[in-house]
């Protein structure tokens, strides 16, 4: 039998559901800020902000993952993308949990998994490709 | 002997270079009359040192290769003169020299590499070897200059040092706008003093730190020289070279980019502008052609031109330019070819849309002017430098937008819209300049604009667009910052920049604005998805991973492209698409052999076909990459366009 191998990671919320990015992937968190809209980019982002001085690109990570927004709390995950930073937009950031590994199996190809962890179902975010996949798409109408 | 240390070795590398670099230069010189009195003398002393410390590295290939030369180089200068004869001999051995001197090292360090200047154009190649340079310092100066005091540095810490500067002028302004928002009780006469003070230092620490990521285009110009006369006698003709300008200083990085585009347009003027001596007598010109490249800064922009008195492009050709296409959006058509025979220098006409993009990717414009007859020439005109931008800032929707000023013609009021086939102008002058949104040029979906009152002319590649706005802002020097790797693939925009007060402002790119005024969907910048098969481009040279792009994209496949194979592994992990990889065998950090076998060891992408392209075509390196897996290869002095897509087309239907 397998050690079962548990990984820190940041839990957010988007409206009722609730994911995790692994904490190897987040940089920082950052208060929700006023983005710049950059007509022709992907319709999953949000637009560009100034992060103390640097551009940073902040997606929509319910739209990455297709699910309904809540209210918007608006808060930045800031996260590593190739030498540079990107920002997903959440709702709420919950807090820093040591979780088990996925077991559940999910739909989404952003999704490493699933974990099901004090009563809550968990979307375990595949932080790597997750951008990859958004970077490719081309421009909204 | 014991190997010898690394960092020992980088630093004989680089000085030996130095040395041979200079050789070059001298025997140019003397070849050309203009050298020195000591000129053999120097060469000798710099055969000789090369001898000898490769001697007490035990680098025994250079030392032999020096002590041919020193013999040569001896035996003239107890004559007292270097004979003419000798100065082909000897320039090869110079090239074998530091093709020896740069086989020492397996890993480039990317330290102390000194090789500035291209290396020599072997004939059969479509593309000369060029070397990226990362040390700011100056190569050898010409035997009769004085030497330059200098120091090496990396040239990460130059950047470093480039940002801190260009923050702490944006930290200042900033604090200046809060300072001008709080109301300051009482007026100090004093702060004003030091802050005036502060802004005049500000104004020379940028100005010296700026200066330091310039070089002048004599650091790179040998191999311009060289380029130009192997291919010259090559092909007979009789070619009189000038450089005007040499000292003209240049952003590193544009130079360093612009290196292949410059060798390429000596080569196509040389390849297919000159003529033939008894050609040009014929037609009443002198039997010498001359080729002459200059460079000059007007206002803030740099400008490169390579004029030529030879052929100038057909009557026919000229015909093509119309009112809304100029000579460079025809001659830069790709696969449009100006000669009437495919030479291997020329007559592919893949090149000069490569040299088009490359020079608008640094915010810059080509145009091109030629007399049927008479002669042609191309001029790149560039930002002098990729760190302050002078920009208009407008406002459009609430959306901060600038143009940089370079760009701008002019600001207008628009009085009246004319109307013709659903899209509109306004009156300049007598002629009409099309009226745009910027929604419509960006293919987005914005708020409308609801006020039209103000436009402003944008002009690039002798096209113009009036861009509609609502509000002008102002002008400003500002910092254009990348949008990042995230955004690579949005199309319009140079860039974006942080403003004093915090704002953003979205910096567009006018060569995509000037185009898309020719669209008949002026909607169309978006990129197009296809159904066809994508192709990865491996190859650490920016012209030959173009000049395959244009082959492969006009034969209707979707390309990416990667500049080693480290590169390219990580492209291929992170995009499943890619069905095909022409790769390269020369590069740093991974070869193209590394690169294959990594690939065919990798069970999920063991049976990828990949093409082997590479400028070695002994039979021994053929069967190399054979073994390690290739499904094809391709000689580069034997290539062309058909092979290519006749090979690709052929892996991909498997």
């Amino acid at each position: 039998m397998l050690a079962a191998m548990t990984e820190m990671c940041l839990q957010v919320g988007l409206g009722s559901e609730r994911y995790a990015i692994p904490v190897a992937s987040v940089l920082e968190v950052a208060e929700p800020c006023n983005v710049a809209v950059v007509p022709g980019a992907p319709s999953a982002l949000l637009g560009i902000c100034n992060l103390r001085g640097t551009i940073l690109p902040v997606f929509d990570l319910a739209t990455i993952l297709g699910v309904p927004r809540g209210e918007d709390g608006g808060v930045i995950v800031v996260t590593r993308y190739e030498h540079a930073s990107v920002g997903l937009a959440v709702s709420t950031v919950i807090g820093v949990d040591e979780l088990p590994p996925p077991s559940e199996p999910t739909q989404s190809p952003h999704l490493k998994g699933a974990v099901l962890h004090e009563q809550a179902l968990i979307g375990v975010i595949a932080a790597d490709s997750i951008i990859e996949t958004v970077v490719g798409e081309p421009a909204r109408a | 002997m014991p190997e010898p240390d690394p960092e020992i070795l980088a630093v004989f590398r680089s000085e030996s270079l130095t040395r041979v670099e200079r050789m070059v230069q001298t025997l140019l010189a003397l070849e050309a009359g203009t050298a020195s009195e000591d000129a053999v003398d120097s060469l000798f002393r710099d055969a000789h040192s090369v001898k000898g410390s490769a001697g007490m590295m035990g680098l025994n290939t250079v030392g032999e290769i020096a002590h041919s030369i020193e013999e040569v180089l001896a035996e003239a200068r107890r004559r007292g003169d270097l004979s003419r004869e000798l100065t082909n001999p000897l320039l090869g051995a110079a090239d074998e020299l530091r093709a020896a001197i740069e086989a020492t090292s397996e890993a480039a360090d990317g330290v102390t590499t000194g090789g500035l200047n291209p290396g020599p154009a072997a004939i059969g190649d479509t593309v000369t070897d060029s070397r990226q340079f990362n040390g700011i310092t100056g190569i050898a100066t010409p035997a009769d200059m004085h030497p330059r005091r200098e120091i090496r540095t990396s040239a990460e810490k130059v950047d470093r040092l480039i940002d801190a500067v260009g923050e702490t002028v944006l930290h200042s302004r900033r604090l200046d706008h809060l300072m001008n928002a709080t109301e300051r009780l009482d007026h100090d006469d004093r702060v004003d003093e030091e802050l005036g003070r502060r802004d005049s230092l500000l104004e020379e620490l940028q100005d010296a730190v700026i200066q330091l990521r310039t070089l002048p285009l004599e650091s790179v110009t040998t191999g311009f020289i060289r380029a130009v006369r192997d291919l010259a006698t090559s092909r007979g003709l009789d070619v009189e070279f000038s450089i005007r300008g040499a000292d003209t200083q240049l952003d590193r990085v544009i130079l360093d980019g612009i290196v292949e585009t410059i060798t390429h347009l000596l080569r196509n003027a040389v390849g297919h502008g000159i003529e033939p001596p008894d050609e040009r007598i014929r037609h009443g010109k002198n039997a010498r052609a001359r080729i002459e490249l200059s460079a000059e800064q007007r206002g803030d922009q740099i400008a490169i031109v390579v004029s030529d008195d030879g052929r100038g492009v057909s009557h026919e050709l000229l015909g093509a330019v119309g009112t809304d296409r100029s000579l460079v959006d025809v001659l830069a058509t790709s696969g449009f070819s100006t000669a009437t025979e495919v030479t291997e220098v020329s007559g592919r006409g893949v090149g000069l849309d490569a040299v088009k993009s490359h020079i608008e990717s640094l915010g810059g414009e080509l145009q091109i002017e030629s007399e049927p007859g008479h002669g042609t020439t191309v001029s790149m005109l560039i930002p002098l430098t990729l760190a302050l931008q002078r920009t208009l800032l407008f406002e459009r929707g609430g959306t901060l937008f600038g143009v940089p000023l370079s760009s701008v013609e002019e600001v207008v009021a628009v009085h009246e819209r004319l109307s013709l086939g659903g899209r509109e102008s306004i009156e300049l002058r007598g002629r009409t300049v099309p009226l745009a949104d910027i929604a419509a040029i960006l293919g987005a979906g914005m708020a409308p604009l609801r006020d039209r009152r103000h436009a402003v002319i944008v002009a690039s590649s002798s096209r113009r667009i009036a861009i509609a706005c609502e509000r002008i802002v102002k002008e400003d020097a500002v910092l254009v910052k990348s949008l990042g790797v995230a955004l690579r693939h949005v199309v319009g925009y140079l860039g974006a920049t942080i403003l004093a007060d915090g704002r953003i402002a979205l910096i567009l790119d006018p060569a995509a604005l000037t185009r898309a005024s020719l669209d008949s969907q002026v909607q169309d910048l978006r990129p197009k998805s296809r159904e066809s098969a994508k192709i990865l481009v491996v190859d650490d040279q920016f012209t030959v991973r173009e000049l395959q792009r244009s082959i492969l994209e006009a034969g209707g496949y979707r390309v990416q492209t990667a500049t080693d194979g480290r590169d390219a592994l990580a492209k291929l992990k992170s995009d499943p698409e890619i069905a095909l990889v022409v790769t390269d065998v020369d590069m740093p950090e991974l070869d193209g052999i590394e690169l294959l076998e990594t690939i065919r060891s990798d069970t999920a992408r063991s049976t990828l076909p990949v093409i082997v392209v590479s400028a070695r075509g002994r039979e021994e390196d053929r069967q190399r990459g054979v073994d390690a897996g290739g499904d094809a290869y391709i000689v580069k002095g034997d290539f062309d366009q058909q092979t290519l897509l006749d090979t690709v087309q052929r892996l991909i239907m498997q």
